[in-house]
């Protein structure tokens, strides 16, 4: 049984080491204390919590720490993001209430057969839930109802860009993600570029204005830092233009650019790839699907905050402003005429490319879940 | 700001335990155990024992990244042990590490509650100490034995298992 020990412990430290690959996370630590302080842990009461703020902010990076640092307290655990399904309202729920049980119990394949298992199954255990990037209040209805749905000391989490969604489920205690200090920012920045948290010498003045130029959202400022991991002076000096023409408008999507741009041409492929899609898909299974050549390239997406690759599951994961992006260029190809399209999203232009017969040589098809909503529609066609 | 994830630690595990219990028998065997998966252990031979918690130790707490607290029978017999066990459950509440308890031969209900046999000595150990240090040690108490961890009872439950 010591062997058991031993084995938990280093488990533990593995996991806890691994979740370091967050990059260093400056200003993280005042985070997680008020978090905490609105968690309120001590008490015996079931509570709901929401993490408020916008896309890139940080949300998820403060409750993946708290998750792995507080999970070992609770009797089941579970750590989420359910999106919405191509199924009916009935089917969807369903099928939301499949995973989480199967996750929170650790139960492959658990099937049920009808709405409300949650709310039997898991009444006196002291459960720690949490729910990222929610979007949709059926979704907090379906899964996490009422507190009373969980025993005494339970912890519900729930990060979101949407206040109203938060009041409209009587989420009251809040946490709003607030936008770092300049000199925070700087330090952001520098911690990803650097690995440190002020610039070497000599480039003090470049730093600051790429943080200036960059703005104080955490996501753009580390994956401009990390783009930029040891280069020297000129190749700094000779990104300037691009960075500055890219906020012209002030659109983020665009500063984001920048660092798409800078990888090599192997490495954009398997970025879009994984934008239309492969976001959310295992490791094994997108090396399988893209071969060995994107062992390196998840790597080097990795390096540069393009992509999270999950300790613990091993899936790789796309912040949505970046798969935005992604999306977006893949679109901008070829404007209009979405036969020439690399990737097609929208059920609409896959009808329409069908329909004019205008089909490329090279396109692939993405996301063929979306052509049961058109079923018809193709048949048709055929 | 020291954030947790650029920290380093100097130790991966602070054992904290009751040397007359468990030294020889079950924490050599741990020990030995952990030193084999290469997992860096802080060791107290080198630190003198008194009342008063040194500083060395503190630091030693502070710098670990988890803590194994060993509850036996005559844990909470000793100011020493208790004081540590403050200290852990502080940074424990601070978010800056994990601790796993493990019950050797003493019920985690006893631990909590501070009843039966640990109850009694964790009495004798409170004689004369002020409201305020008792009521630390009765709060780390509850909160350390109510975290997941492992119990001894279990191992012979296992044990018959193996041999039925």
């Amino acid at each position: 049984m010591i062997e058991h020990i031993a084995k938990d412990v280093l488990n533990k430290l593995i996991a806890t080491s691994s979740s370091n690959c967050f990059g260093d996370l400056v200003g993280i630590e005042a985070h997680l204390k008020a978090v905490k302080s609105i968690l309120c842990l001590e008490s015996e009461e079931a509570r709901m919590v929401g993490i408020l703020g916008p896309s890139g902010i940080g949300k998820t990076t403060i409750a993946r720490i708290l998750y792995s640092k507080l999970s070992s307290q609770f009797d089941y655990h579970v750590f989420g993001s359910f999106k919405r399904t191509n199924q009916d309202n009935y089917g969807m729920k369903l099928s939301w209430e499949e995973q989480f049980l199967s996750e929170i119990l650790d139960q492959k394949d658990l099937k049920i057969s009808q709405l409300g298992v949650v709310k039997q199954r898991l009444k006196h255990k002291k459960v720690l839930i949490v729910l990222d990037d929610v979007d949709n209040l059926e979704l907090l209805k379906t899964l996490v109802g009422q507190t009373g749905w969980f025993g005494p000391g339970s912890r519900i989490i729930v990060t979101t860009q949407d206040r109203i969604l938060l009041k409209s489920h009587k989420i009251d205690h809040i946490y709003e993600v607030g936008y770092p200090s300049r000199k925070l920012a700087l330090r952001i920045l520098c911690r990803s570029a650097f690995d440190r948290n002020s610039p070497p010498d000599g480039f003090m003045q470049l730093a600051n204005e790429v943080t200036e130029l960059v703005g104080n959202l955490p996501l753009a400022l580390n994956i401009m830092g990390s783009s930029l991991k040891g280069r020297d002076k000129e190749e700094w000096i000779e990104m300037m233009p691009s960075l500055r023409n890219s906020l012209v408008d002030g659109e983020i999507l665009k500063t984001l650019r920048v660092s798409y741009d800078r990888l090599h041409g192997n490495y954009q492929e398997i970025f879009l790839y994984i934008a239309c899609l492969l976001n959310c898909c295992g490791v094994e299974y997108i090396i399988s699907m893209l071969g060995d050549n994107a062992i390196i390239g998840l790597k080097i997406l990795a390096e540069k905050s393009l992509i999270h690759i999950s300790p613990l599951d091993k899936t790789v994961e796309m912040h949505s402003l970046l798969q935005k992006l992604g999306r977006k260029i893949v679109r901008d190809e070829s404007f209009g005429n979405p036969g020439k399209r690399r990737f097609l999203l929208d059920a609409e232009d896959i009808c329409d490319v069908f329909t004019d017969n205008t089909v490329s040589s090279y396109i692939i098809f993405s996301s063929l879940t979306l052509l049961t909503s058109k079923q018809v529609t193709i048949k048709n066609l055929f | 700001m020291a954030s947790s994830s650029s920290r380093s630690w100097t130790y991966d595990v602070f054992p904290s335990f009751s040397g007359e219990d468990v030294r020889k028998s079950f924490l050599s065997h741990l020990l030995k155990k952990l030193h084999r998966k290469s997992i860096n252990t802080f060791i107290d031979n080198n630190i003198e024992r008194s009342h008063a918690i040194a500083p060395d130790l503190l630091s030693a707490i502070n710098n670990s990244m988890i803590s194994i607290v060993v509850f036996s029978k005559k844990y909470a017999s000793s100011t020493w042990c208790l004081n540590e066990l403050v200290e852990i459950h502080k940074c424990y509440k601070e978010l800056t590490q994990i601790v796993i308890p493990i019950f050797y031969e003493v019920d985690p209900s006893d631990v909590r509650k501070q009843t039966r046999e640990f109850g009694e000595f964790f009495k004798v150990t409170c004689v004369g100490k002020t409201e305020d240090v008792k009521q630390q040690w009765i709060e780390a108490l509850e909160e350390v034995a109510s975290i997941a961890g492992h119990d001894s009872k279990n191992w012979y439950v296992c044990l018959v298992y193996f041999f039925a």
